[in-house]
């Protein structure tokens, strides 16, 4: 019956029409027990019961099924289409009991295999619904678990478990070819991978049955067939083992491996020969291995499938195999040593140290640190190397362990020993790095030499580097080790300052961080270059940089790696460019990402820190004082009280406590940095002059002038000697002394230290640089003291004029310049124009250290002379009163408090001479402490004896 | 005398278990068949509902119908209805009109139910439900147009149109998966025929 004249089309929709599946009765069976309630009868296929379907393909229907023999649940498959008759019948039935007599973990266990009669299982159906012929039934384990096909769709796994799942279904296959059995089938739907964790290999020679292989017919899974099966040729177990290779090739590509686009296309490319595969996907030991076992030839093939399962185990743990730099091949130590049966000693590790950090080294280290002729270059020396013995010291040691551990002890895996000199490896590297560039000398050698040698790693890390580290082949070995030693060199210049050297040497292992293509280690790369950038002073281009970092981080879904990133960010966009709000949104990004993960104390207290710079920036000074601290609690936590870390971490707490007139607590924290860095540094080091600089500042600001002095002169002397009497480094070291002399009274030596310092300034940073506010500011309170009026006000509007022009009218510092010119304006009799400056530098001072702050004394004793000098006696008495009460609870500059008392003496003298000549009396006593000289003494002297001598007078008889 | 169909239903309806069981019989292959090329699970469950549903009808169907027509055309309805709750948050559309792949779409299913089909099953899945079924139900079931039309629920005059697209598009199909890295991994039980057939 057809349309119009029947096609080639009619007759195959007929012909292909899907045959009845012998499920049929069972399913029958059901719904009648369901639609007229009677009791299921069992379907049985011999002893077996039939319980439900669990699949079914190509080759047959396979149901669940119990064994009341032998109490156990089995899997019963089904074959449809049993060519040949009852002989054919019998003759895979014979097959699949050879196959039961194989017993091997990695071929599914079959426990009987028969003939049936498919009419049985439908017995009352009108209409025949299976074939006539016999049909054939194998019993096997009841696996549950995906195939491989599933699973390599679902699970996604990486090339090694890939590669572990064939290994194990090779040996499945070896034992069954051993076994005179071939599979003819073999393909991911024939792989079950257990969720025991056992993959099983399955319907082994069942090809056979349904007539599939015999010469002459074409017939199998057309992407798996051997090239002598397409050609219908005889074939044997090496057509297995080409469907191996192209299953394997398949599951980790995630597509065929063949470009072909139909099936004669398809059997061309075969012919063509092995094809090429993707080097990115297929690590370059699996490709030798499938290139052979995909040979044209079956006898250009691997010899069996036992020879491709060995070259896949070497494969997987081919990196053992790693040479150690320094000339001696540490694994093939390791590899010598565990050849030999019995051996259990472990050679001295020491000879990987040549070449690294020997004698021959240390002459060279020292003769570059003598040749810098600088006078802290000993004490740097020393440090440097007591670094690096140590290290080496503890490097020897864990290589010592690790190497018993796995070898005399035998409590760790040899693949634990392999990831630990892995990571040995890798911490040398770094060391020469370092080493090799100090002991280059130039510019390389600097003053930073302590911090450039504590880049180095703690080889204690690489105790518990087993899992956690990455193991290379041959050729990315050679570019790892380049990268980290490179990088190692890199920051080692940038921290001598020699950003140039730094960006060349990143240039030149560019090609082989390229080439590796890890993620990390291109990001590790970017956020070095950010540091020479920055060290450059080309700030825009670091921040760049550390985007690029950070994005690719959270790309790589890099966590530790983006969090450093952020860190960074906050310290270069915040504190360097001043982008205050979008360093506090990196910096609270980066503090969320630490709360979900934590990445270590280093990188933590780096952010404690940094946020704390940036508080302190936006004069939030409780919340960084509470940052800082964090930071130094986790660093003496994690590296103990002396480490590097902390001094940065002090030195910046200093400097907050100072900003905030806590001088008594910047005091106690920067005499601890002083200790600190002497310890670590010697005494010759500039960086022990800006310390004693910091530390003199705090002295002068409490009134211990002495002690002031003698740091200030110090630290002058070491500039000096370090840098020559130009340099700007000196010109802060002048600027403080300067200061230091003025509070002691001794103000022609001050005048001449602050004008030289000026000059220096404005030589090197020009005329409008905001670091001369400073300078000017300073000059105007001198030239006043020393009663030039004139001069200082033009000095001291000039301070206010930068402040204002860098800084904003409502930053403290240019409200601390306005002091100053206030002072300046009201000795000049300007009343108004003082009141304006003073009003001003209140509303910032109290805006920005609240109401109660020491810095607020001096202002208001100001706008007490102010109002005394204008005859308003009664506000001035008010401002003298605050001001006294500031100074004396919180511990004010003993100066100004004695000014204020004196200010206040002189308001009330007249209503309260008593309490006036008492407060007088006091702040004389204060002074006395310090600059004994100083006129400020001679002129209060003067008073009171005035006002003593009226008391006495006065006095009724 | 074997009753006819008609008869068998009646009595079934009536209460007669034994009718019914001889009715379900009859045709219990061919529904079940049915369902089993298309839907992934479930499969006696929808051959239970639709037998279940003639005894749920309460008047008496025409005798001059063919029964069979009449069961067809209730498996095609449970199918849709099938399908619908499948889909039932997604704006699928008209759901005879769209193939199997389609309707069936789960990935781990595609991959295990259906590598091993042949050639013309794996066609039959991509083209629209209805064409699928009156393909089946012409070739297979050897059903007059009439009764096509009856199941398939269009006009009798369109069904010969119906089917000449089915075929056309069906052809097309073929060819498109001869030539795709698809068919690679199906198994096949003579590739000659295949090529020699596309080719000539």
């Amino acid at each position: 019956m057809a349309i119009d004249a029947p096609d080639d089309l009619d007759r195959q929709i007929r012909e292909d029409r899907p045959r009845p599946s012998p499920e049929l009765g069972l399913a029958l069976a059901n719904v009648e027990s369901k639609l007229f309630g009677r009791p299921r009868p069992a379907m049985t296929v011999q002893r077996y019961v039939l319980l439900h379907r669990v699949a079914s393909g190509g080759i047959g229907t396979v149901f669940a099924a119990y064994d009341p023999e032998l109490d156990r649940r089995v899997a019963l498959k089904l074959l449809r289409g049993a060519r040949g008759g009852t002989e054919g019948a019998t003759l895979l039935a014979e097959e699949a009991r050879a196959l039961a007599k194989l017993a091997h973990p990695n071929v599914i266990t079959v426990h009987d295999a028969g003939i049936y009669d498919p009419a049985s299982l439908d017995p009352l159906l009108e209409q025949p619904s299976v074939d006539r012929h016999p049909g054939v039934f194998v019993v096997m384990e009841l696996v549950s678990g995906p195939t491989l096909a599933r699973w390599t769709a679902d699970a996604q796994p990486r090339v090694r478990a890939i590669v572990e799942v064939f290994i194990a279904a090779a040996a499945g296959l070896a034992a069954a070819h051993g076994a005179g059995l071939v599979h003819h089938d073999f393909k991911p739907d024939n792989v079950i991978v257990g969720d025991d964790g056992r993959v099983r290999v399955i319907d082994f020679g069942l090809a056979r049955a349904v007539g599939r292989v015999e010469t002459g017919v074409v017939a199998g899974t057309p992407l798996y067939m051997a090239p002598e099966q397409h050609r219908g040729a005889a074939t044997d177990a090496r057509a297995d083992q080409y469907a191996f290779c192209v299953a394997l090739a398949e599951a980790v590509l995630g597509r065929s491996p063949f470009a072909a686009e139909g099936i004669t296309e398809l059997v061309a490319a075969k012919a063509h020969g092995p094809p090429a595969l993707d080097p990115r996907k297929v690590p370059r030991w699996l490709r030798r291995i499938l290139a052979r076992g995909l040979a044209v030839a079956a006898d250009d093939r691997h010899r069996d499938m036992n020879a491709i399962a060995a070259a896949l185990r070497d494969g997987l743990a081919r990196p053992r195999r790693i040479a150690i730099v320094g000339g001696t091949a540490l694994a093939a130590a390791i590899v010598a040593v565990v050849a030999r049966a019995g051996a259990a000693r472990c050679e001295d590790p020491r000879e990987h140290l040549v070449g690294t950090w020997d004698d021959a080294r240390r002459t060279e280290l020292q003769a570059a640190f003598a040749a810098t002729d600088v006078p802290w270059a000993a004490d740097s020396l020393r440090r440097v190397e007591h670094s690096f013995d140590a290290f080496a010291a503890a490097w020897v040691r864990e290589h010592t362990a690790a190497c018993e551990a796995t070898l005399v002890s035998r409590t760790a895996t040899s693949g634990d020993m392999t990831a630990k000199m892995v990571c040995l490896e890798r911490q040398l590297v770094c060391l020469d790095g370092i080493a090799s560039t100090l002991a280059g000398g130039g510019a390389a050698v600097s003053e930073r030499a302590v911090d450039q040698a504590a880049q180095l790693p703690s080889p204690a890390e690489c105790a518990s580097a087993a899992g956690r580290e990455r193991v290379v082949d041959e050729t990315d070995r050679a570019r790892v080790l380049d990268a980290e030693r490179g990088f190692a060199a890199a920051e080692t210049y940038t921290l001598a300052g020699d950003w140039r050297r730094a960006t060349q040497t990143l240039d030149d292992i560019a090609d082989a961080v390229a080439a590796l293509d890890h993620p990390p280690t291109t990001i590790r790369a970017a956020m070095l270059r950010a540091d020479a950038l920055r060290e450059a002073g080309r700030l825009e281009q670091a921040v760049e940089g550390l985007y690029v970092a950070w994005n690719a981080a959270e790309a790589a879904n890099e966590h530790e790696l983006a969090v450093r990133a952020l860190v960074g960010l906050v310290l270069v966009e915040g504190h360097e460019l001043r982008r205050l709000d979008v360093a506090d949104r990196h910096a609270t990004l980066a503090l969320s990402k630490l709360a979900a993960r934590d990445v270590g104390p280093a990188i933590t207290s780096d952010l404690q820190r940094n946020l704390g710079v940036l508080r302190l920036d936006q004069a939030r000074h409780d919340e960084a004082a509470q940052a800082l601290q964090n930071a130094a609690q986790i660093v003496e936590g994690a590296f103990g009280a002396d480490h590097p870390r902390l001094t940065v971490v002090l030195v910046a707490l200093g400097g907050l406590e100072a900003s905030r007139g806590d001088f008594v607590g910047a005091l106690a924290t920067q005499r601890r940095v002083l200790e600190l860095l002497t310890a670590q540094l010697g005494e010759h080091h500039p960086r022990i002059a800006v310390a004693q600089i910091n530390l003199g500042a705090s002295l002068r600001m409490v009134g211990d002038y002495a002690q002031a002095e003698a740091m200030s002169k110090r630290a002058l002397d070491i500039f000096v000697a370090a840098y020559g009497p130009e340099h700007p480094h000196v010109v802060s070291a002048l600027n403080n002394y300067a200061a230091v002399l003025i509070g002691m009274g001794r103000e022609a030596e001050a005048l001449e230290h602050l004008q030289r310092a000026l000059a220096l300034r404005v030589k090197h940073l020009g005329p409008d640089a905001a670091a001369l506010a400073t300078i000017e500011s300073n000059l105007g309170a001198l030239l006043q003291e020393m009663g030039r009026l004139d001069d200082a006000i033009v000095h001291n509007l000039r301070a206010v004029e930068l402040r204002m022009k860098h800084l904003g009218n409502a930053h403290p510092e240019t409200a601390g310049a306005r002091v100053n010119l206030a002072a300046n304006l009201l000795a000049l009799g300007r009343l108004e124009d003082a009141r304006q400056e003073t009003d001003a530098c209140m509303t910032a001072y109290e805006a920005t250290y609240g109401v109660d702050s020491p810095l607020l004394a001096e202002p208001l004793r100001i706008q007490g002379e102010i109002e005394l000098a204008a005859g308003d006696t009664a506000t001035a008495v008010t401002h003298f009163e605050r001001a006294v009460r500031i100074a004396d609870t919180q511990h004010a500059d003993p100066l100004v408090e004695g000014d204020a008392r004196f200010g206040l003496a002189r308001a009330i003298v007249a209503i309260d001479p008593v309490r006036a000549l008492a407060l007088a009396h006091v702040a004389d006593a204060e002074w006395a402490s310090f600059a004994p000289t100083h006129h400020r003494r001679a002129r209060l002297h003067a008073w009171i004896a005035a006002h003593e001598r009226h008391e006495a007078t006065a006095s009724p008889d | 005398m074997a009753q006819s169909d008609h008869e068998l239903l009646g009595a079934w309806q009536g209460g007669d278990d034994k009718a019914g069981s001889e009715l379900v019989r009859r045709y219990f292959a061919r529904i079940w068949s049915f369902f089993d090329g298309k839907v992934a699970s479930n499969v006696d469950d929808l051959a239970q509902r639709t037998f279940l549903a003639c005894t749920a009808a309460r008047e008496r169907i025409d005798p001059e119908r063919s029964f069979r027509t009449y069961l067809f055309g209730i498996a095609r309805k449970q199918l849709l209805q099938h399908y619908a709750r499948l889909h039932r948050d997604s704006g699928i559309g008209e759901l005879g009109e769209q193939s199997l792949d389609v309707l069936e779409r789960s990935p781990s299913q595609l991959v295990a139910h259906h590598r091993d089909q042949k050639l013309l099953v794996r066609a039959l899945r991509s083209i629209p439900l209805d064409l699928q079924i009156v393909i089946e139900l012409f070739y297979w079931e050897e059903m007059p147009l009439g009764e096509i039309a009856g199941v398939v629920e269009i006009p009798e005059g369109t069904v010969k149109s119906r089917l000449f697209r089915a075929k056309e598009l069906l052809r097309a199909r073929i060819d498109a998966l001869a030539s795709s890295p698809e068919l690679a991994r199906t198994t096949m039980d003579d590739l000659e025929r295949w090529s020699k057939s596309l080719r000539g």
